[in-house]
């Protein structure tokens, strides 16, 4: 079976790695990070992940400005998007399942637990080999 | 008793114009005897030009040797002529005219007599006539000592007016200091009060309160200035908190963002730990487990200051407390009934809509119900009830007379929580809702929640109070909101 390809978009650098150091140690996941938002769109069209977890407050682009490039785009149009954020209001934390600007969103900090469910609901479903 | 300054205009206008009527009345009183005087002098001078030309009449008789009969012929007709003179005269009063009547008889009676006098003359020859001439000349000078004491009298007369004039003046000259010492006292000086102050209020001391203790309209104007100013202190104070919320607000966001971040990393690297070989290590399981417990904990936290930043704006729409109130049940119920507690309510049909963020007031429900629950983890019973309550009372000002006429009144929606769990211990039912402040110890969250609920309840000018039940175990919880636009 082929493993599910994850692309992490985040400016913190430690967080990615982890990210990717947990996800991988499940075996079921190939991720790939990006820590700017500016080569997020070039990272998915080369990568083409089954889902994209993208960091909304970055420096450089913001979050919701990657997910407007990667909509756009007819090659990337498909890809699901799940923002991974610390910009959590309140009423996005009372109502589990939410949307942020449309997307289904993760409340940092969460555990590799949370992420796998998210990434198992959200994620392209890879035919079957 | 109220006086209004209508009333107190009014009371020294009619004041004056008693004064003035009296004082016309007292002038027609003297010009009344004065005139009665003057009417006597004139009457009696008449009377002595009269008697002055029959003197002469009679002189000129008495000078000639041997009265005739024909002397008293010229004598009546000269009586006549006089006569003729009266009733020429054109009186100015009744009683002149009288006098003159009086008078105008008397001679004709002389006349009558000097008539008669040629027969009486042939008779007693002229020993008469010296007679009546002594008789005439006493009837003068009587006549003249008369009109001097008619004189003496209108002296008396205008002595007596002028000092009741001069009475009438310093009266009035009193009146009118009465009259601006009083307006000085009660209109005036309150409005310099009331105008120094409000010069003080606007230069933004809120305290500054003025003392008016009077029951007219300056008086309840006054009552209105100290609640006027105390509703600016309380509305300068809720804006500097607003405007210190919202600083907190975005400190909080901002500081949600930063601390979440690196918890990311703790969450995510206890993760990665937790997976490593020597994570099957008791010590190191405890102190993974110890990281991300930690984190948890520090993230809850945040969130109930994000929860926090995020009620100090307000969705306010009409609605029905009632629907509220069931709404919270149900999302509830699973609790209730897990935690086997039977639920009355007795909720007022028809009860007024209230101005609310339903959210929020849904908040402060599931807070208070959720705090229940807890309270009663062996079953028990929760009792729900609203109600409305009208209140009317008087403007609370320690300057102003009570008894005056500035009445207010508010209709109020009461919904009251009330549940047979354990109570609050006493020493902290004040400190409940004090941030971060918990009963339950480390084990509870981050005990935000009655702080919270206290802010919504205070923006929506509502107020709340907890009290534990004094006859039979639990707490009650009162919730009271006004119900706008009420008259």
């Amino acid at each position: 079976m082929l493993k599910k390809k994850i692309l992490v978009v985040d400016d913190q650098e430690l967080f990615t790695r982890l990210v990717k150091l947990n996800l991988e140690a499940s075996g079921e996941y190939e991720v790939r990070t990006e820590n700017k938002g500016v080569n997020a769109l070039g990272a998915a069209k080369e990568f083409r992940p089954d889902i994209i977890l993208l960091d909304i407050l970055m420096p450089d682009m913001s979050g919701s400005e990657v997910l407007k490039q990667v909509k756009a785009d007819p090659f990337t149009r498909s890809i699901p998007v799940v923002f991974v954020t610390a910009l959590v209001k309140k009423e996005n934390l009372l109502s589990p399942g939410g949307t942020i600007d449309g997307q289904p969103f993760i409340a940092k900090p969460a555990r590799t637990k949370e992420m796998i469910e998210c990434i198992e609901k959200y994620s392209k479903k890879r035919p079957s080999l | 008793m109220k006086l209004n300054i209508n009333t107190k205009i009014g009371g020294v206008f009619l004041i004056f114009l008693l004064e003035v009527l009296s004082l016309f009345f007292v002038y027609d009183v003297f010009n009344k005897e004065h005139e009665y005087y003057v009417d006597e002098l004139r009457e009696e001078m008449l009377e002595l030009k009269l008697i002055n030309q029959l003197q002469a009449a009679l002189g000129q008789i008495s000078g000639k040797e041997g009265l005739k009969k024909q002397h008293f012929e010229v004598l009546s007709t000269k009586v006549e002529s006089l006569i003729g003179v009266l009733d020429l005269w054109r009186f100015n009063a009744a009683q002149e005219a009288e006098a003159f009547k009086k008078t105008k008889e008397d001679y004709f009676k002389f006349k009558d007599a000097a008539s008669k006098m040629p027969v009486i003359l042939s008779l007693t020859e002229n020993n008469y006539a010296g007679q009546l001439i002594e008789d005439v000349g006493k009837f003068y000078s009587a006549a003249e000592r008369q009109a001097s004491k008619i004189n003496a009298g209108q002296d008396k007369v205008k002595n007596k007016i002028n000092k009741v004039m001069a009475i009438g003046i310093l009266f009035n000259i009193a009146l009118i200091f009465c009259a601006i010492v009083y307006f000085r006292l009660t209109i005036s000086r309150p409005l310099i009060n009331l105008k120094s102050a409000a010069f003080e209020v606007g230069k933004g001391n809120f305290d500054k309160k003025v003392n008016i203790k009077l029951n007219d309209e300056i008086g309840e104007l006054g009552a209105v200035f100290n609640k006027m100013t105390e509703g600016l202190k309380v509305a300068q104070a809720q804006l500097i908190m607003a405007e210190k919320m919202e600083l907190v607000s975005k400190l909080a966001r901002g500081v949600a963002h930063e601390v979440k971040n690196p918890l990311a990393v703790i969450m995510q690297g206890a993760d990665y730990l937790s997976a490593c070989s020597f994570a099957k290590d008791e010590v190191c399981s405890l102190a993974i487990n110890g990281i991300t417990e930690a984190a948890k904990k520090a993230d809850t936290t945040i969130n109930g200051l994000l929860e926090f930043a995020s009620t100090r704006k307000l969705d306010i729409k009409l609605l029905d407390i009632n629907s509220i109130i069931e709404n919270s049940l149900l999302l509830v119920k699973y609790q209730l009934e897990k935690s086997n507690i039977t639920v009355n309510t007795e909720l007022k049909k028809d009860a007024p809509n209230i101005l609310a963020d339903k959210n929020k007031i849904e908040q402060v429900f599931l807070n208070f119900l959720a705090n229940a629950i807890e309270s009663m983890p062996d079953g028990g019973q929760l009792k729900i009830r609203t109600y409305t309550e009208e209140r009317t009372g008087v403007i609370d000002d320690p300057h102003y007379k009570k008894e005056a006429n500035l009445k207010f009144m508010e209709q109020l929606e009461v919904a009251e929580i009330e549940d047979t769990g354990y109570g609050l211990p006493e020493d902290v039912i004040h400190k409940i809702f004090t941030p971060f402040f918990s009963t339950k110890g480390d084990e509870g969250g981050a005990s935000l929640g009655l702080w919270i609920v206290r802010n919504i309840v205070e923006m929506h000018n509502a107020k709340m109070k907890i009290e534990n039940n004094k006859d039979s175990k639990g707490k009650k919880v009162t919730l009271i909101f006004k119900v706008e636009g009420y008259k």
